[in-house]
């Protein structure tokens, strides 16, 4: 599934790095925690979270996450549309809380890997 | 004597991943001059490795100033910035070591985190550092104010007026007991908004910070501090309003 397809089934909306919304997705991870994602989600993983500073996107580089889902409807910071856009990492946002997000992804058949 | 110092006591070099290249330390210490700091915390994210050359740049010379007061930036366990002064050079090099040895495993990126460049303080050679400056150390906040404490130093957390990796963003509360010298609200707040809006800062000494990245941005957030001389124990004293010393922010 792609990002794209996701955000379109979901009815999220893509905050900034609208160019890599064909990237696929392979499977999900949820923490507001910068040091825990580094350390545990996967190569194509989207990444639902409520942190919503550059460092995010960042990280979403490094660790070549398909896609980050900023859920309870939180406003990205500037500094971190303009990294999103120029690296093609999609930023989508949804007024659901992080809980009911994961759920629908869940319902998707997005999986966390364990 | 009491007498008062303009001070800004936390500004990125180009060190910090996220700072502009020319923030040099020979640039940052003349940029003081111009602006009338008299004393300067270099505090870069998770390393002192430029504040020996700051310190050089500031000493050497026709003119001399700002007092450089050797400090870090540091990001603990819970994702929140506390900026940590410490009282010289060698405890700076002590604290720098510890924080090194609980940097986030892996190197910098510099095409996503940005370049982090290290100045020789004697030859003024500029390398790269590779460490992964960017993310979040190790040390839980209470590890940071147990060691700075124990150097002798300072520990005040950084910007928090504001959502991200700021203490109060990342805890909501600021813990009791915990032995920090004050609290660093950003340049967007004034004092007494920051106090209306944040009530749990009050009874901390307050201290306005410019956190700059870039040239353009050093002093624009400062503070008078009305002290004996330009120390890290006399900065403790104004933060508390101990003795006479103050701190004077906006």
């Amino acid at each position: 599934m792609t990002v794209q397809e996701i955000a379109d089934a979901l009815g999220m909306t893509c905050l900034a790095g609208s160019s890599g919304m064909d990237r696929e997705v392979t499977s999900g991870y949820a923490s507001d925690l910068l040091s825990d994602v580094m350390g545990h989600a996967q190569d194509g993983a989207i990444w639902v979270t409520s942190q919503v500073h550059q460092n995010v996107v960042a990280v979403a580089l490094l660790l070549n996450l398909s896609a980050v889902v900023i859920a309870g409807g939180l406003a990205l910071m500037e500094d971190a549309t303009g990294k999103a856009d120029a690296r093609g990492m999609p930023m989508l946002s949804t007024q659901l809380p992080a809980f009911e997000a994961v759920g629908r992804l869940y319902q998707l058949g997005v999986r966390g890997e364990v | 004597m009491l007498r008062a110092w303009a001070a800004d006591l936390h500004v990125h070099t180009f060190l910090s991943p996220c700072a502009s290249r020319d923030m040099s330390p020979g640039a940052i210490v003349r940029r003081c001059r111009e602006v009338g700091l008299d004393i300067v915390a270099i505090a870069d994210h998770n390393t002192a490795g430029n504040v020996a050359r700051a310190m050089a740049e500031a000493t050497s010379g026709p003119t001399t100033g700002p007092v450089v007061v050797p400090g870090m930036e540091v990001c603990t366990s819970e994702e929140l910035h506390v900026v940590t002064l410490l009282p010289d050079l060698p405890r700076a090099a002590q604290w720098d070591a510890a924080v090194r040895g609980a940097l986030a495993p892996g190197e910098n990126v510099p095409g996503i985190f940005g370049e982090q460049w290290v100045q020789d303080a004697s030859t003024g050679a500029i390398s790269s550092d590779t460490g992964l400056l960017a993310a979040p150390t190790r040390l839980s906040l209470a590890d940071v104010v147990s060691q700075v404490t124990a150097l002798g130093g300072a520990c005040i957390p950084s910007h928090v007026d504001r959502a991200a990796f700021s203490i109060l963003g990342q805890l909501g509360f600021i813990p009791e007991g915990l032995n920090i010298a004050g609290l660093e609200i950003s340049r967007a707040i004034g004092r007494k908004e920051a106090l209306l809006r944040l009530p749990q800062i009050a009874g901390y000494g307050l201290i306005s910070s410019s956190d700059a990245h870039s040239l353009g941005e050093i002093g624009l957030g400062c503070a008078l501090l009305w002290i004996e001389e330009p120390t890290v124990a006399e900065i403790m004293l104004a933060l508390r309003g101990a003795l006479g010393r103050r701190v004077e922010i906006e």
